[in-house]
């Protein structure tokens, strides 16, 4: 498993903007399009995020996999929402009309809002958003927590394999059962164990180097001329949705 | 001279099970380099941390920089003049990037931001890992990591390095890099190792610990 | 299993938010700076263990814990689960940003709420019995999720109530199964580390 990282290529990319820009862009997004009922408001929407996305970086296969697993839930969803009625005297069940457009507001919806944020992924590290994130004004004691998670998930992710590897050398299989159940709980209290006793250590370190609650952050953004031409993308976008919702 | 560190008959023992140190004598004078050897868990590493207060004997006396300490506040200072190489590198490196990590002890002294950066900068290139500045620790080899820790303390510019097995992971051209960085500080040195050979080229003084005490050899 | 976004209605999403940032608020004025380590430990550790899926017949289920969660960290749950669905969603897809403050809310609150009482409650037990009291409430606590989610889901239009009651059905399964690795759990960490859990009680 591998987790984004601060030294992701980004050559080739169209646009560049600065990491507050950006995520003040996908929030904005976000509730733009959370508050946007018309379809065709909609589907220019997504049609516009998955531009917004490769222009700032997300590779098709990147995309492609999220798609995947997003619309894989909305095709498990469908049928239960557009059936009117699943009654037996029903039979044989019928797909809705008004049901099946809603339906279709809602999988393009979340696909425009999925692959703006993956624009996101794509053009930062998890350092890099906490590190806007701080200069956002995000309280910082939750942007720090987030940076110092982002840290450990890979070291605990080994633990966790490392973990779970001893168990399936010791004949552990994954199937539904009291067994599993338990062999998990063991598993789980063994990871809980030694994230303590790892953060202990690290609280030991961190009060060698005189830690009393402060964190500095060495990384500033400056704007550029690259987030005038984002913003101005984004704000053509934007105002192409309001214009297809309310025009 | 006054020593940095002395120790008076130190008694340890961890809540379960017979103390690991019994009777320790210690002192570390200002430029001196010691070497802390002994089998597994002979108490070296328990030593490192007794001398800057993560954990405090149950008896004996901790003297550092001229004072006597036994409170967390007593230890603070001695925390902030006397640079620990933790074990694990990972613990050491907490925070987003290399040079953020090296820069937050500097920055708790309560340097001034150019002066956190100048001593960033000039860590990193001490010990050959200026390439790493804005990489996450994630991505770094296990030397890089070794060496980037010690970075984090030698920034500080302690009095005194407590180094914890330094040169774990360490491949022959990094351990050149880590002698010849030691070498030229002016730091008191004391270095819990199993490394035999890395030791002869630096210390002087050796200190065998078992059961619980130094035994001469 | 999350909900994506797209579906539940924008005041109801407001809402979720606006809980969500009061409990995380609190969250962050109860960390004591000594505990931002631990937090962010267990925050990673508690991530790492929701990529577990366990095959439930023709699919799969993922791990919740919103039980332990609450159990180990009180109060801190809220950012501690804040941060993780947000990894999710940008890692993984899964869940979606606008639904953030819905999820923390549904899973945060009685996470926390279950974590408090148990803490002030297994003080007095003997472990047998606090590890028991963990299981019961982290089932009651993945139903209670479910639950929420589900009433959610249903004031966000009546089309979605077959959706709810599938998703219903789907975490009674989770719950039997969270109730039974949270008693091991807890049975576990207070055999190894008898102060660990109840030493914070206080
Ligand atoms: N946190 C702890 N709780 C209980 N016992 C401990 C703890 N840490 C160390 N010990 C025990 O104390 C003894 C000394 O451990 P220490 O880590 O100081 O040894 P060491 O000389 O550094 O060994 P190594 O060469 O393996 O690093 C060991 O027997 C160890 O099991
Ligand atoms: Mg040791």
């Amino acid at each position: 498993m591998s987790w984004p990282t601060p030294t992701a290529s980004r050559s080739g990319t169209l646009l560049k903007p600065d990491p507050r820009a950006l995520i003040l862009a996908v929030a904005a997004w976000t509730v733009l399009l959370v508050l946007t009922p018309a379809p065709r408001a909609l589907a220019f929407g997504l049609a516009a995020a998955l531009l917004l996305a490769k222009a700032l970086g997300a590779s098709w296969s990147l995309l492609a996999r999220r798609c995947l697993a997003l619309n894989g839930f909305l095709a498990l969803l469908f049928p239960l929402m557009a059936v009117e009625s699943f009654a037996l005297s029903a039979w044989p069940w019928r797909l809705s009309p008004e049901r099946t457009l809603l339906f279709a507001a809602v999988a393009l919806r979340a696909n425009g809002i999925l692959l703006m944020a993956q624009g996101l992924v794509a053009a930062m590290d998890l350092a890099t958003l906490g590190h806007a994130l701080v200069h956002l004004r995000c309280p910082p004691k939750l942007a720090h927590l987030m940076l110092f998670s982002a840290r450990y998930l890979t070291i605990l992710q080994e633990e966790w394999t490392a973990l779970y590897r001893a168990a399936r050398l010791r004949g552990f299989r994954m199937k539904w059962g009291p067994h599993t159940w338990r062999t998990l709980g063991a598993l789980v209290g063994g990871l809980v164990l030694r994230s303590l006793d790892r953060a202990e250590q690290i609280l030991l370190a961190m009060k060698c180097r005189g830690y009393q609650g402060q964190f500095h952050v060495l990384r500033h953004f400056r704007f550029s001329r690259a987030d005038i031409v984002f913003g101005l993308t984004w704000a053509a976008v934007t105002g192409m949705v309001l214009v297809l919702t309310y025009g | 001279m006054e020593p940095l560190f002395s120790l008076a008959d130190i008694v340890f023992g961890y809540k379960s099970g017979q103390p690991v140190l019994n009777g320790v004598d210690l002192t570390l004078t200002p430029g001196e380099r010691v070497a802390l050897t002994g089998p597994n868990g002979s108490g070296k590493t328990t030593l490192l941390h007794l001398l800057v207060g993560l954990i405090r004997p149950q008896s004996g006396v901790v003297r550092a920089f001229g004072r006597e300490r036994k409170t967390e506040a007593d230890f603070r200072d001695v925390r902030l003049r006397a640079g620990l190489l933790f074990e694990d590198s990972d613990n050491q490196l907490f925070c987003a990037t290399v040079a953020e990590d090296v820069a937050f002890g500097p920055f708790n002294l309560g340097w001034a931001r150019e002066r956190v950066a100048d001593a960033v900068t000039a860590a990193l290139k001490r010990l050959d890992i200026a390439h790493c500045r804005d990489r996450s620790p994630n991505e770094l080899s296990h030397g890089e990591k070794r060496l980037a820790a010690l970075a984090t303390i030698l920034a500080m510019e302690p009095a005194a390095l407590l180094l914890d097995e330094p040169t774990n992971g360490l491949d022959d051209s990094h351990r050149e890099t880590l002698v010849r960085t030691l070498r030229e500080t002016e730091c008191a040195l004391l270095i819990a190792s199993h490394d035999r050979t890395f030791l002869d080229k630096l210390a002087c003084r050796n200190l065998h610990l078992e059961s619980g005490r130094f035994k001469q050899r | 299993m999350h909900i994506s976004d797209g579906i539940l209605s924008p005041p109801i999403l407001a809402g979720g938010a606006v809980l969500a940032a009061a409990g995380v608020a609190q969250g962050l004025r109860k960390i004591r700076d000594d505990d931002i380590p631990k937090t962010a430990l267990l925050t990673a550790a508690f991530f790492v263990t929701s990529l577990v899926h366990i095959p439930a017949g023709p699919t799969s289920v993922h791990l919740l814990l919103n039980g332990l969660i609450g159990i180990l960290l009180g109060w801190a749950a809220f950012p501690a689960l804040l941060i993780g669905l947000l990894f999710q969603s940008l890692l993984f897809g899964h869940g979606g940003l606008s639904v953030l403050g819905v999820h923390t809310a549904t899973v945060g609150i009685p996470a926390v709420a279950f974590g408090l009482a148990w803490r002030r409650w297994a003080a007095a037990m003997p472990p047998p019995k606090a590890a028991g009291l963990a299981g019961l409430g982290a089932g009651l606590c993945v139903a209670l999720t479910a639950l929420f989610t589900a009433t959610i889901l249903v004031f966000s239009g009546s089309h979605w109530l077959t959706t709810a009651k599938a998703f219903l059905a789907a975490h009674a399964v989770l719950m039997a199964g969270e109730a039974f690795l949270t008693f091991f759990a807890v049975a576990f960490l207070l055999r190894v580390r008898p102060t660990l859990l109840l030493g914070e009680a206080k």
